[in-house]
Formats: structure tokens, C-alpha cells, sequence
């Protein structure tokens, strides 16, 4: 297991310079707008941090996608799982292997943002190193959440769609509720952009900081204006220079939720049936379920548009044939797709009497 | 010893093997045949742990290929082996050391020196024999003590299989090992294998001479004072299966028993016949193709 890891860190060393260098940009262009003033930065935007999460979370799909690819690819699993280590291992080191280059990475932007900060005064050092943990932590979280719905597909295709699918889910959800809730009442009106915020920047708000914010507070208003703040939410703290309870929660609840991840995607790993692989999905909420839903998705947030919401059917049924495999659809299976449009309709049916006409 | 039980597995409603028995003694080479799609594959990667049987065991002295500790002495060459855009056979080698760290570099050096393969090219650029021969190097340089390869013999020229048998039964004299081998290279099988076992309708239906045995088919070889044609052996009411005619001389394979077919000969007047034994390919085909004919 050790020599493992070991290949495995010697054959990472170009990704490792890759995601260096990102991280290197990042704090440099972070750290450079912050330190040039909060108000200025906003006026002269450097980068636009939206941006970066968005390259953070493509970070963690493509090393998803790196490290455990080619266990998607039937041709490779008669070396890879004949070989003298039990599949756990394998994932184990893999997960490693990408701790490893989180941990370097963020180690190296520390360093970067260390030296920086050195050049004012009034910084918390303790409450930065915090932070970087905190990061670093949230970062390895995300990839073990987009490596466990990545291997859920039978193939890199079914794990693709998983990941993206279900990493918007809830963005998808909420900013079609707030769509529709704008077109059906006025009052509602101003919810109409913050919704295209959700779409553009769902991946900022990953499922897991939802479900963390959504547990303590069920207020979609109260969500709206959280969603504004944690756009911000890493960089700008490094200002307020103390470490309160709820943030020494929030990275707890990281933590254990880390604890489960590291022990829950090795299992899962090793439990998926290696004749299934690079076959058609099995999994109920893979395509079967995204397809219907983003179909119904993008016709409730084109509103405007007729033409493009006709293109979406034929598209999605393409789609559909693609991850099915077939262009055939039994009639069993049309009754099964029936239901489940049915079903992802219900996200987009009007639960609070208001119309949802604007569905159709 | 090389212990199945019961083995039975399924893709979905299709049952590709049912009860599989077998056992094989060490110090053996094993042959195992059978049809494209007959189970072969699938019987190896249930032998090596890719696969989890639904039912019955695998054991290798006693212990399950489950285990990883007992893979460790296991080395499967499949079909078709991984390798990245980027592998070349150096560093094939570095990782296959990292899971089999007696992998032993010399004894690859020199495999890899004899195919004259050049280590520093990419195993995409080879062509499918030469893949084949540098796993064949990664295989003895492991030196298992359980060998399974999977169509063994594909895409190697006449050179390399000859030095690749010749390396399995010193690997089997040296070491007690125990190889199997799948290939539809039967003739070859016949000659290198110390058994065989072939693989039908799910199960190991014949194994060994048991194949022969049940095979209702016979061999001779004649020659003749005159010239013979096919003609006059369907008129004499033979069942002709394969004939070859080269001037007097005839080598034929008849449908039936020894009873049947050797009267039939006779009548026909030869100057000199001769029984051959049936070989493997031929014992083969007869068993598939009556159960075939019979299954349609």
C-alpha cells in the first residue's frame, strides 16, 4: 500500500505543479485585491473569485476524474483488480494522493498569503492557518463528494453527468422556484436575478455548505443573502481576525463529515460489481432521474425563449439514447421515464398556490 | 492445488457458468478451451478476484483469491492488459513492482532484450504481439506460483511462442508452479498442455482424454492402388467429416465409431490403412458442433 502511494505521488507530480500553480494565481490575485482594499477591489476587480470557485470545484471533478477513471473502463480492471491489494486499499491511496496535493497546494498559498500579510499589520496568523486548514479541508470534502457521485455511474460518462447533475441539484431547484415565484408575483420580482445567480454560481454553493446552512435555517430569504455573502466567504474573513464558535463549528462539522467520507468512498468503491462497469447505469438517480429533471429544468428557466424550449425535448431524448445506449425505448421503460418526469416535476409544481403555468 | 467449487455466475438473467468443478494439481500446465463467450474469461477473473462469485469458491491451497495476500502469489495476463497512452515497458515494470515487489528486473531485462524491445517507447506504438511479449516479461519476471493466461498464445509469431513455452515449463519444473492456459491455438494446447479442460453450455464438460472419449468419430490414414476421389467414401456410406487427398494417399476423419467406419474402409480395397489417433482441435470441433447441431 505504501509503495502505492508512493507510485502514485511520483506519477502526480505534473498534476501536483498544475493545481501549484492554480493555487499560486489564485492567492496571488486574492490576496493582491484584498490587500489593495476591500472598496477598491470591488471597483477594480482583479478576479472575480466567483470565477475561482468555479475552477476549485473543476479542480476536485478533474482529479475525481484522474484518480479514478480508469477504474470506470472495463479493459483496465482485469490488471487493477487481480493485483495483490484489496480494492479499499486502492481507493485509499488514491484519496491520499489527492489529500496530499491539497495539503501542498494550500501549504504553498499559505506560504504566498503568509508572506504577503507580513507586509501590514493587524493580521491573526493563528486564524489564517485556521482558515487554510478549514480550506483545505472544505476543498478534499468537495472531491470526496464529486468522487463518491462520479462512482456511482457504471462508466465516466454516467459519473459525469452524476456529478455535475447532482452538484447543481439543489441550485437548479431553488433558482426555478425563484423564476417562477418572480414571474407569478411582483412582490417576488427582485428574485428573478438572484436566481440566474444561483444557476451561474452553482457550483460556489456545493450541496454540502447548503445542507450546512439549510439544517440550522430553513428560510429561503435568509439562503438568498447567505448565497451573496459566502460568495466572499473564504477570503474576505481573514479581516475579521477572530475565531468565533460558529466557525470552529462549521470546520467540525467538515471534519467529521471528512471522517465519513474517508471511510464511506473506499467502500463504496469496492462495492460496485465489476461486471456492471462501463455498462449501462443501474442507478435510479443517475440519468434516468438528471435527464427528465434538467430537461423540465432549463424549460422553466427559458422562459422567454419558445424555440429553445422545443429544442430541449429532442435534445434530452438524444441524451437520453446516449447514456440508455439504445435509440430504443420499451414501453416499460416509457413508462418508467413518464413517472420519473412526473416526479421531477415536483420541485417545479406550485407549492405555495402560486401558478406554475409558466412550467408549460 | 487449484481448488473450484460450485462456482456459478450471471450477468443479469444470461448464466455464464453453473457449477463448475475443478481441480488443478500443482506442477501442472492446463489447457482451457472453449468457444468465444463460452466462460473462459469470466472463469479467470472469478479465479483471480475481479470478479465475486455469486456462488461457490475459488482456493489456492486453501485460501481465497479474495484475499489480497493471496494474489500475491497469483498473476493474471488478461486479453487485453492495461496500459496508459504514456506507458512504456520501463515504467509498466515500476508499477507491477509497486503490487509484486519480488518482481525480479533482471530476469525482465533480459525477456525484454531477447523480444528487442525498446523500453523507452510507449506500449502504444506496439503492435498487439509485441504488447503481449512484454507482459509475457512482467509475467516471469513476477514468477507466481499461480500463472492464469488468458488467450495465451494471441498475436505472438512462431519465435516468441516457442520461447514463451519454453519459459513456462522451466517456470513449472523450478518452481512447482501451476499455470493455465486459455487459447483457441488448440493444436499447440495439445502439445504443451499436461491436461485440458473445455468449457461448454456453462459448465467443464469434458476434461482431459474425457474430450476423445466422447467424441463418436475416428481417424485413418490410406493409400490406394488407383486414384480415390470423395465420391467413392460417401458411396460406401461414410459419414465424411474432413479428407484430404494428395494422389493415392488419403488422410480421413469419419462420423462414427471404429465398428462403423472400418468395415466401410475395407470395402473400398485399399492397399494400406492405418488408425490415427483424433487430435485436440479436431475432438474439439466434432464435441461443439454435434452439440450445435443437436441444440438446433
Amino acid at each position: 500500500m505504501v509503495n502505492y502511494y508512493k507510485y502514485r505521488i511520483s506519477k502526480s507530480i505534473p498534476t501536483m505543479i498544475v493545481t501549484i500553480v492554480f493555487g499560486l494565481l489564485m492567492g496571488l490575485s486574492t490576496f493582491i485585491t484584498r490587500l489593495g482594499g476591500y472598496y477598491d477591489s470591488k471597483r477594480f476587480p482583479i478576479v472575480s473569485l466567483d470565477a475561482f470557485s468555479v475552477l476549485f470545484f473543476i479542480e476536485a471533478f478533474a482529479l475525481a476524474y484522474l484518480e479514478f477513471s480508469s477504474f470506470r473502463n472495463k479493459r483496465n480492471l482485469d490488471t487493477w483488480f487481480s493485483f495483490p491489494l484489496s480494492r479499499e486499499k486502492i481507493a485509499m491511496v488514491h484519496m491520499a494522493n489527492v489529500f496530499t496535493i491539497y495539503a501542498v497546494q494550500t501549504f504553498v498559498f499559505s506560504i504566498l498569503g503568509m508572506a504577503l500579510m507580513s507586509l501590514y499589520s493587524g493580521f491573526n496568523y493563528l486564524y489564517f492557518i485556521v482558515a487554510m486548514f478549514a480550506m483545505m479541508i472544505y476543498y478534499f470534502l468537495v472531491f470526496c463528494f464529486i468522487s463518491a457521485t462520479f462512482l456511482f455511474g457504471n462508466s465516466v460518462q454516467d459519473g459525469a453527468l452524476s456529478v455535475i447533475g447532482w452538484i447543481n441539484l439543489p441550485s437548479a431547484i431553488t433558482s426555478a422556484y425563484y423564476m417562477i415565484l418572480s414571474y407569478a408575483d411582483e412582490e417576488y420580482y427582485l428574485f428573478r436575478s438572484e436566481s440566474v445567480s444561483l444557476s451561474v454560481n452553482a457550483p460556489i454553493n456545493s450541496l454540502i455548505t447548503k445542507l450546512e446552512y439549510l439544517i440550522n435555517e430553513r428560510n429561503y430569504k435568509a439562503y438568498v443573502k447567505y448565497v451573496k455573502a459566502h460568495q466572499d466567504y473564504f477570503y474576505d474573513r481573514y479581516f475579521d481576525a477572530d475565531l468565533s464558535t460558529g466557525k470552529i463549528v462549521s470546520i467540525c462539522v467538515w471534519a467529521v463529515l471528512l471522517i465519513v467520507a474517508a471511510i464511506a468512498l473506499p467502500k463504496l468503491f469496492s462495492s460496485r460489481p465489476t461486471e456492471k462497469i462501463a455498462g449501462v447505469s443501474d442507478f435510479f438517480l443517475c440519468f434516468d432521474f438528471l435527464i427528465p429533471f434538467y430537461t423540465l429544468f432549463f424549460i422553466a428557466v427559458t422562459q422567454e425563449s419558445i424555440v429553445l424550449k422545443l429544442f430541449f425535448i429532442p435534445t434530452a431524448y438524444v441524451a437520453y439514447c446516449y447514456y440508455r445506449k439504445s435509440p430504443k425505448i420499451t414501453i416499460k421503460r416509457f413508462i418508467v421515464l413518464i413517472v420519473l418526469f412526473v416526479i421531477a416535476c415536483i420541485p417545479f409544481l406550485d407549492i405555495l398556490g402560486i401558478s406554475n403555468s409558466y412550467i408549460f | 492445488m487449484i481448488e473450484i467449487k460450485g462456482l456459478s455466475h450471471s450477468f443479469g438473467k444470461h448464466v455464464v457458468l453453473q457449477d463448475v468443478d475443478l481441480t488443478v494439481e500443482s506442477g501442472k500446465v492446463l489447457g482451457l478451451v472453449g468457444i468465444n463467450g463460452a466462460g473462459k474469461s469470466t472463469l479467470f477473473r472469478l479465479m483471480t478476484g475481479i470478479y465475486k462469485p455469486q456462488q461457490g469458491e475459488v482456493f489456492y491451497d486453501g485460501k481465497s483469491p479474495l484475499i489480497d495476500t493471496t494474489r500475491q502469489d497469483i498473476f493474471l495476463l488478461p486479453d487485453d492488459p492495461y496500459f496508459t497512452a504514456q506507458t512504456t515497458t520501463k515504467s509498466m515494470f515500476k508499477l507491477y513492482k509497486t503490487f509484486y515487489p519480488n518482481a525480479n528486473k533482471a530476469v525482465y531485462n533480459e525477456i525484454i532484450s531477447y523480444f528487442g524491445l525498446d523500453e523507452k517507447k510507449p506500449l502504444r506504438s506496439f503492435s498487439k504481439g509485441m504488447r503481449r511479449q512484454a507482459y509475457i516479461a512482467i509475467a516471469f519476471a513476477i514468477a507466481p506460483k499461480y500463472l492464469l493466461l488468458d488467450e495465451a498464445f494471441d498475436g505472438l509469431d512462431p519465435l516468441a511462442r516457442k520461447m514463451f513455452k519454453e519459459r513456462i515449463r522451466k517456470h513449472v519444473t523450478e518452481n512447482n508452479a501451476t499455470v493455465i492456459i486459455s487459447s483457441h491455438a488448440l493444436l499447440e494446447l495439445e502439445e504443451f498442455c499436461d491436461d485440458y479442460v473445455m468449457i461448454d453450455e456453462k459448465h467443464v464438460v469434458a476434461s482431459g482424454s474425457a474430450l476423445e472419449e466422447r467424441v463418436n468419430m475416428c481417424r485413418y490414414q490410406m493409400a490406394f492402388v488407383e486414384t480415390p476421389n470423395e465420391a467413392m467414401f460417401t458411396a460406401a456410406g461414410l459419414k465424411v467429416v474432413n479428407l484430404k487427398i494428395t494422389g493415392r494417399f488419403v488422410v480421413g476423419v469419419f462420423d462414427g465409431s471404429k465398428e462403423e467406419v472400418l468395415p466401410k474402409l475395407q470395402s473400398l480395397g485399399p492397399a494400406v490403412m492405418d488408425e490415427i489417433a483424433l487430435n485436440f482441435e479436431e475432438a474439439f470441433i466434432e464435441s461443439l458442433d454435434k452439440r450445435i447441431r443437436r441444440v438446433e
